[in-house]
């Protein structure tokens, strides 16, 4: 039953595609129904199997499109609806143009709406016109008996609306309502409580006090009134940082007991994780095999002079290198491409000093030269 | 704003760098200005440590020609001073104190003694013999 409510309260676009999905699926099953008959036992029950997939298959894809919609619809409701600065000046403008407008008198005015509503009823226009007219300046006129058959209208009217709400108030209401009345009501207890100070201090009678009229003359035009215009303005990074940290803390519970505490800490890494492993943190680099760290000729191959100081001085950093077990072979291998990078700058320099000769370089230059061939 | 902008100039010695000075209070946790300086000091000096190594070992040795290790010399002195190891001063972390400091636990030994009393060092204990 739910179900067909839900669709009834659909939009039609949506109701449609809604009631495709839906013939869809009758239809496959309808055809399943039809193919099973002719064939055996064995295929009935396997094609009876499919047919309840599918309908599950169509069901899931119902459920799925209207969770779709109803998450477009509470998206759409969170925009922000924020109060616009009301112009005022606009108002007072629009006011004042209404009223050039609308200078025809009260009575032209009842006339010109008499005829409207008699055209809008036909018939004989202007005798319906004049009644109108008639009934309503008799009204204007006033007669006693008149006059108290509306006060009493209204006054019917309104115990008719103080007792329905008195039928429906809820306790908030009535609390509202009772508040409200306090406050309507003219204080004079409080007036007397409070000291008349004011009364006691002379005021100052010599300043003169200028009345500033904020709106009487034409904005500058500085600010524009579309809220689109506004910015974030002043960004307070650490107030945030802190407005953060503060809500973390008041979501996460502090430890209860000390065991939770040693928990902390293990993960945090500060207490040993036990059986004690004395390489507890260098697990990347247990995935290292130790010939990377060592062997770091590999790295000076393309660029290195296979003779000379050069040659001489790189294979002494490499020696160094191969030594230290503190750094990771990311660290080693970028360390020599360092001092690549250092020499190619200095080249001119180096073979004007003769630090690198061609003869050095000869293999070097060959093996290039044939890989260019 | 006039005058804000004539202060900032005057304190700012380079006046071809536009640099805003900021006149606000600046708060932090640390407990005087030579440990900010010590603080800032120890930053850089863990940034540059690499490149600084690779140039001093260019300059210290005799393999590679004069005229390369001249310029070593002259790369290694380009470097901001406040990127030297050596002007790293061991102050106490808790108190700023200069001297008195127990390198291991990197207090002063007045802290130190405080710790010690109130059983906050492991293995540490009031000595009796």
């Amino acid at each position: 039953m739910s179900r067909i409510y839900l669709i009834t309260h659909l939009p039609n676009n949506i109701k449609n595609t809604f009631h495709n999905v839906r013939h869809r699926t009758l239809q496959k099953v309808s055809l399943c129904t039809s193919s099973s008959s002719s064939s055996d036992d064995d295929t009935k029950l396997q094609k009876k199997v499919e047919e309840k997939k599918k309908s599950k298959e169509a069901l899931d894809k119902l459920n799925k499109l209207l969770l779709t919609m109803t998450e477009d619809d509470v998206s759409s409701k969170t925009k922000l609806n924020l109060a616009q600065p009301t112009n005022k000046r606009q108002k007072k403008l629009r006011e004042k143009q209404d009223f050039k407008e609308s200078k025809a008198t009260p009575t032209e005015t009842l006339v010109n709406a008499a005829n409207n509503v008699a055209e809008s009823i036909g018939g004989d226009v202007k005798q319906t016109q004049s009644e109108l007219l008639m009934k309503l300046l008799n009204v204007a006129n006033g007669d006693a008996t008149v006059n108290t058959n509306l006060k009493d209208l209204v006054k019917g009217m309104k115990i008719d609306q103080e007792s329905a709400q008195g039928a429906g108030l809820s306790k908030a209401q009535q609390v509202r309502q009772i508040l409200q009345e306090q406050s309507k009501a003219p204080r004079r207890k409080g007036d007397m409580a409070k000291p008349r100070s004011k009364s006691a201090k002379s005021p100052k009678r010599d300043v003169v006090v200028e009345k500033i009229s904020l709106f009487g003359s034409e904005p500058l035009g500085i600010f524009s009134p579309n809220q689109n215009d506004l910015t974030e303005g002043v960004v307070n990074k650490t107030w945030n940082h802190l407005y953060d940290k503060d809500l973390k803390l008041a979501v996460t519970h502090p430890p209860s007991n000390y065991f939770q505490q040693m928990i902390l800490w293990t993960e945090q890494k500060k207490i040993w994780k036990f059986p004690i492993d004395n390489e507890q943190g260098l697990e990347e680099e247990k995935k290292v095999y130790f010939t990377d760290h060592v062997f770091l000729e590999k790295h000076l191959e393309p660029w290195c002079p296979l003779k000379g100081p050069i040659r001489h001085f790189m294979e002494l950093v490499c020696v160094g290198l191969s030594k230290n077990p503190y750094l990771t072979v990311e660290a080693k291998k970028e360390h020599v491409l360092w001092f690549r990078e250092y020499f190619k700058d200095k080249l001119e320099l180096l073979q004007e000093t003769g630090a690198i000769q061609e003869t050095d370089l000869g293999k070097l230059h060959a093996d290039q030269k044939q890989s260019e061939h | 704003m006039n005058s804000l902008k004539l202060i900032s100039n005057l304190l700012s010695h380079n006046l071809n760098t536009f640099r805003t000075v900021n006149l606000q209070q600046i708060r932090t946790k640390w407990v005087n200005r030579w440990m900010i300086r010590d603080v800032k000091r120890r930053q850089l000096a863990t940034e540059l440590a690499p490149a600084r190594l690779r140039v001093n070992s260019l300059r210290r040795n005799d393999i590679l020609p004069a005229e390369l290790r001249e310029i070593a010399d002259k790369e290694i002195a380009a470097f901001p001073l406040n990127s030297t190891p050596l002007r790293i001063n061991k102050r106490c972390v808790v108190t700023s104190r200069p001297r008195g400091v127990v390198n291991r636990w990197r207090v002063s030994r007045i802290v130190f003694r405080h710790l010690a009393d109130y059983n906050k060092l492991s293995g540490v204990q009031r000595a009796m013999w």
